[in-house]
């Protein structure tokens, strides 16, 4: 199940807030095909969202083809997204923490990983 | 079809005019002394509006800014109150929101903290089903957490009972997500009225050097310029833009206060 | 609107008022008894618990004038309740009339009682005694109360409409008194030659007396009669007049003038009750509460609001649920100029229902 979180300082619209969370709990396998999402009034009872903002991100995620709302019984996760399995992902995961904690002690901050990591992946530098 | 409409004049007011879609969450946003409470009490009808009309369908409630309440009552004269004085009066969703935030039904109203007191007129408000309902400040006398649990709750209310919520605020920061709609408003003007997401999408801030034109095509709501660089905030709706210039969204707070300033 | 809930709201809101106001009168009540039921042998003379009573019956319209009247309507506005009030189902001319039905029934029952009795030992008649009767008490009660809700509803704030009260209806009443009661209907005269003085009948009131000339009218006193010595001597002797008279109102009329006191009472109070009504429903800008609330031209269509999907969970509502399609974008600006264009996006709530209003 996911939690949503909205941060309503954010230029970002709430609504592809909560999708962009839809889309990376699914890429981390939180969410799996045939997987129910929330229903609109359990987020908005749970994360102070309004209703018609939660039904324009799952508009929008059925639109991109990743849920598909069954009449009557809710939206479910249609598609997986990312192309890691579940198994390859665990390991990866816990060298990556142990990486993370390596830096922690090397007196990074979250910012400087965070810079890191976009800057490793954007294949700069170096 | 819409569920409020509104084309009036009044003191303060001047050609605000709006349509709002039933179920839909409304922000009314402006500066101290900008009409809001004005504009509500027109809502409300205890205000009549020098010129234009307004027309609300269904039952509608107020909740006042300074949250007046009868001292001499207990709480529980309250929800008595509530149930004499309305045709319509649902006493368990009263109760509840009472039960929720714990107030204790002995207590009388002068007793009751500015939060407590909140919550017993938010309560005798719900209690009265109403279609639409007008709160002016309904957050100012919370705590930070109590504000976030208030606005979910009345957000429940509006999805359980097909409510519209219309409110008036300065905090800018609490309403993305909360509010579909924001109006915007300024020495009795509505200066932006539209979809809070659409807003957010359509406004990108363009910084690049020092230059007297926009850099894209669509209004500019405001232009700065520094000693080198110009920034222009344009309803454009796209972030593609060429070197030099970067683009960005701005916040809902960027967006309001570039409004105002343009609006003086 | 139910009385009895409008009742319940008065006594909840104004009980100790109301307390206060009806131990007043009924200790006068107890007075009046007490005095009435009293030695037989001090007849005509007035125990202090008789002298309370009077000044009971004195002070009573202006007691419920400033603390029933006043306060009624200026509380409301001062501590801005009518927010309250008014927003409910009830209206405010129902619920003004609700809460005038209360303490104007209240008004005329205590200013019955208060009014029954003078305050001296045994029954006795006299103009003297005019305001000692229950008639008389009901219409000071009554336009009591009027004073007190309009100067409340005007000054709003229950202070001043407390003292305004208390000094236009004390103003009201001393001018009733003074100027107006003696000519309620033409006097009696009676008319004395030289030799006698004209006496006033059996308890009757007098209310002006004078020179009278040959055909038995009163005459103005010449300038050299005012400065004589003896102005009745220099009337007689330049025969300027036949002799003396004085006009007077007889007893058997004391019952009739005080029922025309308080018809006159009444009508004013009425009078004032129509101001206040109208007031309350056009002026002053408190129009308002649930059933008054549309404003302007409606169009039909409004008034039924629904929504897709599951029907409403509210099974009073009073409006069928119908499907609606059309996504909600209209908007209008003005000031500025900027045209918003909507997105067309606008989503409705799975449920969203509302009723025709009640």
């Amino acid at each position: 199940m996911v939690e949503f979180h909205v941060d309503r300082g954010s230029g970002f619209p709430a609504y592809l807030q909560l999708g962009q969370q839809v889309r990376e709990a699914m890429r981390l396998g939180w969410l799996q095909p045939g997987d129910r999402l929330p229903t609109v009034r359990d987020v908005v009872a749970t994360s102070g969202v309004n209703a018609n903002t939660v039904l324009k991100a799952y508009r929008e995620l059925e639109l991109a083809g990743l849920v598909e709302a069954r009449v009557g019984s809710g939206t479910f996760v249609k598609a997986s997204l990312g192309s890691a399995a579940p198994e390859d992902l665990d390991p990866l995961r816990v060298t990556f923490a142990a990486w993370v904690a390596e830096a922690r002690s090397a007196g990074l901050e979250d910012e400087d990983i965070y810079a890191l990591v976009r800057e490793v992946l954007s294949g700069g530098a170096q | 079809m819409s569920v409020v409409a509104a084309d009036v004049s009044k003191w303060s007011l001047r050609n605000v005019s709006f349509e709002l879609p039933p179920g839909s969450v409304t922000a009314i946003v402006g500066s101290n002394g900008s009409g809001k409470t004005t504009l509500l009490n027109v809502l409300a009808g205890h205000l009549e509006p020098e010129s234009g009309h307004t027309s609300i369908a269904g039952r509608v409630a107020y909740v006042a800014q300074h949250k007046p309440m009868y001292k001499s009552f207990k709480v529980a004269n309250v929800l008595q109150f509530g149930r004499r004085m309305n045709e319509v009066w649902d006493n368990d969703r009263a109760e509840q929101w009472l039960d929720r935030y714990r107030i204790p039904r002995k207590l009388q109203i002068e007793d009751l903290s500015g939060g407590q007191r909140t919550h017993v007129v938010l309560a005798l408000a719900l209690g009265s089903r109403p279609d639409v309902l007008l709160l002016d400040e309904p957050l100012a006398e919370l705590d930070p957490l109590a504000r976030r649990k208030v606005v979910r709750e009345l957000l429940t209310e509006v999805n359980d009972n097909g409510m519209t919520l219309i409110f008036s605020t300065h905090v800018v920061a609490e309403i993305g997500g909360v509010a579909d709609r924001l109006l915007l408003m300024s020495n009795g003007r509505l200066l932006v009225d539209g979809e809070t997401d659409a807003l957010l999408e359509e406004h990108v801030l363009y910084t690049g050097p020092h230059a007297s034109k926009s850099p894209v095509e669509g209004p500019v709501v405001l232009a700065k310029h520094g000693r080198s660089q110009s920034s222009y905030l344009v309803r454009s709706g796209g972030t593609r833009i060429d070197e030099p210039w970067t683009a960005r969204y701005v916040t809902l707070e960027e967006l309001v206060v570039a409004h105002l300033e343009r609006g003086q | 609107m139910k009385l009895e809930s409008l009742i319940w709201l008065t006594w909840r809101q104004h009980r100790w008022s109301l307390v206060a106001v009806v131990a007043v009168a009924m200790a006068a009540v107890y007075g009046l008894l007490t005095t009435e039921a009293g030695d037989r042998a001090l007849n005509n003379s007035m125990p202090i618990a008789g002298f309370y009573a009077l000044m009971v019956q004195l002070a009573f319209g202006a007691v419920v004038g400033s603390f029933w009247g006043a306060p009624l309507l200026a509380r409301e506005l001062e501590e801005r309740t009518y927010f309250v009030a008014w927003g409910q189902d009830v209206t405010p001319v129902q619920w003004l009339r609700g809460k005038l039905i209360v303490f104007g029934g209240l008004a005329v029952l205590l200013g019955a009682l208060v009014g029954n009795g003078d305050g001296f030992v045994g029954a006795t008649r006299s103009w003297g005694g005019f305001e000692a009767n229950s008639l008389v008490q009901v219409g000071y009660a009554v336009l009591g109360l009027s004073i007190g809700v309009l100067i409340g509803l005007l000054s709003r704030h229950v202070v001043t409409a407390m003292a305004a009260t208390l000094v236009v209806f004390t103003a009201v009443r001393v001018f009733l008194a003074v100027m107006v009661r003696d000519n309620y209907l033409p006097s009696d005269r009676v008319i004395a030659r030289w030799e006698d003085t004209p006496q006033v009948p059996d308890r009757g009131l007098e209310v002006a007396r004078g020179f009278a000339g040959p055909d038995f009218e009163p005459v103005a006193v010449p300038d050299r009669c005012v400065q004589a010595i003896n102005e009745n001597t220099c009337m007689r002797n330049s025969k300027a007049a036949i002799g003396t008279y004085i006009d007077y109102q007889p007893i058997e009329r004391l019952l009739l003038f005080q029922i025309i006191e308080f018809v006159l009472c009444a009508l004013i109070a009425a009078a004032l009750f129509a101001v206040i009504f109208r007031l309350l429903r056009n002026g002053g800008g408190w129009k308002p509460s649930r059933s008054h609330r549309r404003i302007g031209p409606l169009v039909p269509e409004d008034s039924v609001v629904t929504a897709e999907a599951e029907p409403s969970s509210e099974p009073e509502a009073a409006a069928e649920p119908e499907p609606r399609s059309e996504p909600e974008s209209e908007v209008a600006v003005e000031s500025g100029g900027e045209g918003e264009p909507g997105s067309g996006d606008q989503t409705e709530p799975e449920t969203a229902a509302t009723r025709t209003e009640g």
